[in-house]
């Protein structure tokens, strides 16, 4: 998934524009989504869900798989925001609008419709923030971004550290399928008891590699001049797209207007 | 003409017993297309690290055109600049997220100005055949095209003696091919190039001087054609096996190949089997 992710970041059908422009517009409607009303983020989304499956064509079946990913998260929150438990007398006290009510001796779980009104509306914000991340994350590769934030005068070392957790993570990942290829071709996980011994030995050879992939970066980076700051040249081989951002000033300020309106 | 000299070296890793290295004198000579062989755990790699001045020896010196190393900032990264070193692992090697990234990543450190710096680096990738690769992420290359990130990597830095661990290992035959394309290409350039290698085969049929390690001493440094004339009789190169070449042409009756040299190509052979039975049918017509 995450080979995947990345790969629609280098070939979607926004790959030509910006990544500025990109980076810009995300972060606006992320800000956006924190102060407009629930309907307006309802929309949002729906416009986000244009420039992702249409217009970035990323497949929809990912995409949605991403949202829903995210709202398996705000699932697990449910409980706790919806969920009240008090004395039985102030549960059903009057004025108390109840959607749902079980009552264990004097005390009571109970749901009210505000408690549910704010379930939904925290899951609505979440999965329309989420969007605007996965919009910027699934139209932009991040050694691209890497290259906006440092045009933006971001620390170095913040982005030093993500460029080399983006360089070394896929390599992680590959060594940690290559091990656990490795332990299944010799019986590993098929039963119960052995799938937490592969499990913690997988955890020990990834440290280890780790390790070893820590000194070996080191040698690396001397034998390349390193000098205390980790600098390459950075290309930027996009262009601003007019009609993009168009659509984009225009849309965001119809949403920023429709808010105004029904507020 | 001495470019490189390693003169009484030792080296031990931290906590280890046995020296990696005892004693190890050897000269790299300028212009020589050199290989190092030796088993597993001979110090091959080690003897490369050094040599790029990773790390220190325990004993001896390394001289550069007769100057020693002095472990000094500024003369480590002069050294660094002449001697390129190319790992085994080239994954080991790419440190930053894309191809033109990776390879600019030693221009950067050498503070050059931006327009040299964008020509020496479209040069490399135009030399290693990534142009259309530039800005891929270095997780979506093949092993082969890591391969040729790390040397154009090095490359672009312009250094008089590339050192080569192992190159050709997880390359198959194209890749490896393309490889050696390379190689003499840069070799013809004017850099020296020492190979650490297992592949026999491909020693016997470029390099023009050998250096044979075993158990971290240097037993053999030679011309290659002088010790692979007496292969057979060199106790450390019988460990290594035998070159599938030399090993046809001295499955011939010794009568036949007497005075003649063993071919280094299969060019060679062809021509030197061509004489030989130019000479058979000429004394049997006689």
């Amino acid at each position: 998934m995450h080979h995947h992710l990345d790969v629609y970041a280098y070939t979607n059908g926004l790959s030509h524009v910006h990544p500025q422009q990109k980076l810009l517009f995300g972060l606006a409607l992320l800000l956006l989504t924190l102060e407009v009303s629930p309907p307006i983020q309802g929309l949002l989304w729906l416009w986000l869900n244009v420039w992702i499956v249409g217009y970035a064509r990323i497949p929809w079946g990912v995409y949605y798989s991403l949202v829903g990913s995210m709202a398996v998260f705000w699932l697990f929150s449910l409980p706790a925001l919806l969920v009240q438990v008090a004395p039985t007398a102030v549960a059903t006290a009057p004025g108390q609008s109840l959607v749902g009510h079980l009552a264990l001796g004097n005390w009571s779980f109970f749901v009210t419709s505000a408690g549910l009104m704010t379930a939904l509306a925290a899951g609505l914000r979440t999965i329309t923030a989420g969007t605007c991340l996965l919009f910027i994350v699934l139209t932009t590769p991040i050694p691209m971004l890497l290259g906006v934030l440092e045009r933006w005068h971001l620390p170095s070392f913040l982005l030093d550290i993500v460029m080399l957790m983006y360089r070394y993570i896929f390599i992680l990942l590959d060594t940690a399928v290559s091990l656990q290829l490795a332990q299944r071709a010799r019986g590993g996980y098929q039963r119960r008891s052995r799938w937490l011994f592969s499990l913690s030995l997988l955890a020990a050879q990834l440290l280890r590699q780790s390790l070893q992939r820590y000194q070996a970066t080191n040698l690396a980076l001397v034998s390349r001049g390193f000098s205390g700051q980790f600098r390459v040249w950075r290309s930027r081989p996009c262009a601003y797209s007019r009609r993009y951002a168009v659509e984009a000033v225009m849309g965001t300020s119809l949403l920023l207007l429709l808010n105004f309106t029904l507020a | 003409m001495a470019l490189l000299e390693f003169r009484h070296v030792w080296f031990r890793y931290p906590n280890t017993l046995t020296p990696v290295l005892q004693d190890c004198s050897v000269t790299l000579d300028k212009g020589r297309k050199t290989v190092v062989l030796g088993l597993n755990g001979s110090g091959k790699s080690t003897l490369f690290y050094l040599a790029a001045a990773l790390y220190r020896c325990d004993r001896g010196e390394l001289y550069w055109q007769g100057q020693r190393l002095v472990h000094q900032p500024d003369a480590l990264r002069q050294w660094r600049q002449r001697v390129g070193l190319a790992f085994q692992d080239p994954e080991q090697q790419l440190v930053a997220a894309t191809v033109a990234e990776d390879i600019s990543y030693g221009l950067c450190n050498l503070e050059l100005p931006t327009p040299e710096l964008e020509s020496r680096l479209e040069q490399a990738l135009r030399d290693f055949d990534l142009l259309a690769l530039a800005e891929c992420p270095l997780h979506h290359l093949s092993l082969g095209q890591k391969r040729r990130v790390a040397l154009a990597g090095v490359m672009a830095l312009a250094p008089t003696l590339l050192l080569l661990d192992e190159p050709t290992t997880y390359l198959d035959h194209p890749q490896a091919e393309h490889l050696w394309a390379v190689l003499e290409r840069i070799h013809a350039a004017g850099t020296t190039i020492v190979i650490a290698t297992h592949d026999l085969d491909f020693a016997y049929r470029w390099a023009d001087w050998v250096i044979i390690l075993a158990n971290g001493q240097v037993v053999v440094s030679d011309r290659a054609d002088v010790i692979f004339s007496q292969w057979q009789t060199q106790a450390a190169c019988q460990s290594l096996g035998i070159p599938a070449l030399l090993k046809l042409w001295l499955s011939l009756p010794p009568a036949w190949r007497r005075q003649r040299l063993a071919p280094r190509t299969v060019e060679e052979f062809r021509q030197a089997l061509g004489e030989l039975f130019r000479d058979l049918l000429g004394h049997s017509s006689t």
